[in-house]
């Protein structure tokens, strides 16, 4: 049952995750990453990290998707791009495939592991939470500056350019 | 590897596959928000990774890193898609081809 649950899942991540980098459109392409992400979470809760899970939705597919979603339709225009790198193609796609090759090679060549037995309480908010807000606490504190000086850097760049003289220079 | 139980090589297995899916997203495209978005999804794969080797040694640890790229990626994505926005409004297109120069 586990295994069937693993390969439809993990099936579909890989489809959506194909059909996200082929879409020329970038909105269609974040549609189909959060159907990607949506599976990957299913795959997380198969691995016992129910807390994780529920973050990847929250964030991932939804905070940080609907961002990148707000960024493609305020852009607009996705015409003018060019689908992909025409003379390079047999190029990169070498470097692809010897890194698959590669990444294959090195997980393949091992026995069989499974997954130990583990108690109800793994991956509950309890657990982890003991983790990152004891052991991990500093980490965490740091992580808040990460994201504050982020925004502050992300509203610095992206600020309506001046217009006029002692307009946006006041009220910034 | 095709084995009836699931095992931690499995997970490795898909995770490789999605990595590579995103590696081939960034540098087949040309599409900016194209490139981010299969960079989230390597992040994901990671993520995968992490999870699987937490999950197989029994231990949270995992866990909380995978908190910490969530973090990280939000973070990334809020500075990367700004500094795009700019670009946008300064070349009017987000085809990574066209950007040359830092400063003009």
């Amino acid at each position: 049952m586990e295994a069937l649950f693993f390969y439809l899942f993990g099936g579909l991540a890989v489809i959506t995750a194909l059909v996200t980098i082929t879409r020329r459109d970038a909105v269609t392409s974040a549609f189909w990453l959060i159907a990607c992400f949506l599976n990957v979470a299913a795959l997380f809760a198969m691995l016992s990290a129910q807390f994780i899970a529920v973050m990847q939705i929250l964030i991932y597919a939804g905070a940080i998707m609907v961002f990148f979603l707000f960024v493609t339709m305020f852009l607009g225009e996705p015409r003018r791009v060019r689908l992909n790198r025409g003379r390079a193609i047999p190029l990169i796609s070498t470097v692809t495939v010897l890194l698959l090759a590669y990444l294959l090679m090195r997980i393949t060549n091992t026995q069989h592991r499974g997954f130990p037995s583990i108690s109800d309480s793994y991956g509950s908010v309890a657990m982890v939470s003991r983790k990152l807000l004891v052991d991990y606490v500093f980490l965490f504190e740091v992580t808040g500056l990460l994201l504050l000086v982020a925004v502050i850097g992300a509203v610095y760049v992206a600020r309506k350019p001046r217009t006029g003289v002692g307009e946006g220079e006041g009220h910034v | 590897m095709f084995d009836a139980s699931v095992g931690l090589n499995h997970y490795l297995l898909l995770s490789v596959l999605l990595f590579v899916i995103g590696v081939a997203g960034v540098i087949f495209r040309r599409n900016a928000i194209i490139m981010f978005m299969s960079i989230e999804l390597m992040l994901t794969s990671v993520n995968l990774t992490i999870l699987a080797y937490s999950r197989y040694l029994g231990d949270h640890t995992g866990h909380v890193l995978v908190l910490f790229v969530f973090a990280v990626a939000a973070a990334e994505a809020a500075v990367g898609l700004a500094i795009l926005v700019e670009l946008f409004r300064k070349r009017d297109t987000v085809d990574v081809d066209r950007f040359r120069q830092l400063m003009e």
